[in-house]
């Protein structure tokens, strides 16, 4: 399958533009009893009243904001993990980097409730722990492309099975058990962002600075090393930023899945190999998606709010297999 | 400038090769024979810098350990025997080359294109820049690479195995650039065991044998020693005289009916 591939600056422009119509969506678009017109009118100035800006201002503004920032971190982490282990199948989500994170994010709030810098640096450990756990695993079971996916499930079991346990014995430590384990943003509030977003931040900007080097291992590990790329140590400091990215956004938005995997992958489909191009498109992209996804999630059921986790399952379990076909089909 | 002193070299556990002495120079073509696993890509791994070793290996009179990544691999380049095949075109594999000469923004440059294009057009892969390396056969995707190590432009060129996957023609090809690249100037150390196209090309052979350097020498000299060549490789090889040979050697089991038959094969 061959797709014509865009250019990158057409491609950039149009992840910015959905980026920027999701979020303005986001504001305006809601459940509440505000009217669309209400609230274009508080968020550009307008007198739409005290409550109107409360509500766009006060509750929409951070969730959408929330929701851009970690979907950029997700999809970032997944696009760093692919390339440093120069398989497509890699993701926080599928790794099981999320899963630990959120485990230890669990436990933070158990032994300091309301510690919220404590709950993003055991975040940061527990997908540190997870990713180490799996890349070790998958290492010794001869560090193929699906060995790395089974260690994964078998860390995230682990991990999902902890942090149920945490969850029925504390029930207070998650406020909403179910929206923590399908992912959501629910819960997002603009303290917990003012952590994560720095993290976030040293994250992007440490992947961009290693981005070059983790292009030569899609060459395989000696002929990188001959090219002059220290492997051992460009590969860590991907995987541990990766960690960083995807527990930073873990620590706001629950165990959400897939993004990291979807829009990666996507991103290289359209627009080729090249992980600066391909983590700026997937920055802006997972962005979007997954503030879509939100925007979605409350009102399509409205009064009802599904968590957006399960909307992204619904869109990336398909793809998932999708990609383990394709692998399947090319390797024969 | 490659220099070895007494260096051993291990090999998933115990000591595959050690060598007392032994020195790789710029300006010539070296090549490093033997049977298979007789340690010939892992001496040029070492010499690579990317298997661990005992001993002092110098280049350019620095001992190889301390020298860092990049800058090690400004002095010498590398072909792995086995090579992947990876998600981009030709031109992005080729630009590789340059990654150890980019700065701190690793954006290519105007010397740094040239140089690549220069490399892609000796290695005659010039007319596959655009196409992706998955779509390349077996040879095409080989020079590609040797085209990535050529664009490296380091004095010290180690490749092994650079004429595996090649038909006939582009064997030759590859024998002429190593030949081209030495008269500029370089130090190629390739690693074979197809002993009359290398002896074709090199100055000096160095013949590996039970876990060290069996004999070491110009040419001439090795290729007249039929002893030495069939203890350690199971054939010796005899000079043909002619007008118009690719490789004026073929291989022989020491019984010359045997070699004549080959040297007819050979000449073109």
């Amino acid at each position: 399958m061959r797709v014509r591939r865009m250019g990158t600056v057409s491609a950039l422009a149009l992840g910015i533009a959905a980026c920027a119509a999701s979020l303005a969506a986001s504001l305006v678009v809601g459940t509440d009893a505000l009217s669309v017109a209400d609230a274009l009118s508080a968020l550009l100035g307008g007198d739409a009243g005290q409550s109107a800006r409360l509500i766009v201002f006060g509750i929409r503004l951070p969730r959408a904001l929330a929701a851009a920032a970690c979907g950029a971190a997700l999809a970032g982490s997944g696009a760093l993990l692919q390339t440093a282990l120069n398989n497509d199948l890699a993701s926080p989500g599928v790794m099981g980097v999320n899963a630990g994170a959120g485990m230890f994010a669990l436990i933070s709030g158990l032994l300091f409730p309301y510690a919220v810098a404590a709950r993003q640096l055991m975040a940061f450990a527990g997908a540190l722990a997870a990713t180490a756990v799996v890349y070790a695993v998958a290492r010794r079971a001869g560090a193929s492309r699906t060995s790395l996916v089974l260690a994964g499930v078998a860390v995230s079991s682990l991990a999902t099975a902890c942090a149920n346990a945490i969850v029925t014995m504390w029930p207070a430590t998650v406020t909403d058990k179910v929206a923590f384990s399908l992912g959501g943003l629910q819960g997002a509030t603009l303290q917990q962002l003012g952590f994560a977003a720095p993290m976030m931040l040293v994250g992007i900007v440490v992947a961009y600075a290693l981005a070059p080097g983790l292009d030569l291992l899609a060459l395989g590990d000696e002929a990188a090393q001959g090219l002059g790329l220290d492997v051992r140590r460009h590969r860590a400091l991907a995987i541990v930023c990766a960690a960083l990215l995807a527990a930073s956004a873990v620590s706001v938005c629950g165990l959400l899945g897939f993004v990291g995997l979807i829009v990666p992958n996507l991103v290289r489909m359209a627009c080729g190999p090249g992980l600066r191009r391909s983590l700026s498109l997937s920055l802006v992209s997972g962005a979007a998606l997954l503030t879509v996804c939100d925007l979605l999630a409350r009102v399509l059921f409205f009064p009802y709010e599904l968590p957006a986790g399960l909307l992204l399952s619904l869109l990336g379990a398909p793809f998932f297999i999708f990609l383990l076909v394709r692998r399947r089909g090319r390797a024969s | 400038m490659i220099e070895l002193v007494d260096v051993i070299i291990s090999y998933r556990g115990h000591d595959a090769l050690a060598i007392p002495e032994a020195s790789f120079g710029n300006g010539k073509v070296t090549a490093v024979v033997g049977r298979n696993g007789s340690g010939k890509s892992t001496l040029l791994r070492a010499l690579a810098g990317i298997i661990p070793y005992r001993g002092s290996i110098r280049v350019d009179g620095d001992e190889l350990s301390g020298i860092p990544h990049r800058e090690r691999a400004r002095r010498t380049a590398y072909l792995p025997q086995t090579l992947s095949t990876p998600a981009m075109d030709v031109a992005t594999l080729v630009g590789h080359g340059r990654f150890s000469r980019l700065g701190p923004l690793r954006a290519m440059g105007a010397d740094d294109r040239s140089a690549v294009q220069r490399a892609m057009e000796l290695t005659d892969v010039w007319e596959l820049r655009d196409r992706p390396v998955s779509e390349l056969s077996g040879g095409e995707r080989q020079r590609a690479y040797l085209a990535m190590v050529v664009a490296q432009d380091a004095p010290m060129l180690l490749l092994d195995e650079p004429g595996a996957h090649l038909d006939v023609a582009h064997r030759r090809d590859v024998v002429r650039i190593m030949r081209r690249l030495a008269d500029e100037g370089k130090g190629v150390v390739v690693a074979s065991h197809d002993l009359p196209e290398t002896f074709a090309v090199c100055n000096e052979a160095c013949v590996i044998n039970r876990g060290t350097i069996g004999a070491w020498g110009d040419t001439g000299s090795i290729v007249e020693n039929d002893g030495l060549l069939l203890d350690a490789m199971g054939v010796c090889v005899r000079r043909i005289e002619g007008d118009g040979l690719l490789f004026p050697y073929a291989l022989s089991d020491g019984d010359d009916t045997v070699g004549a038959a080959a040297a007819d094969a050979v000449r073109e």
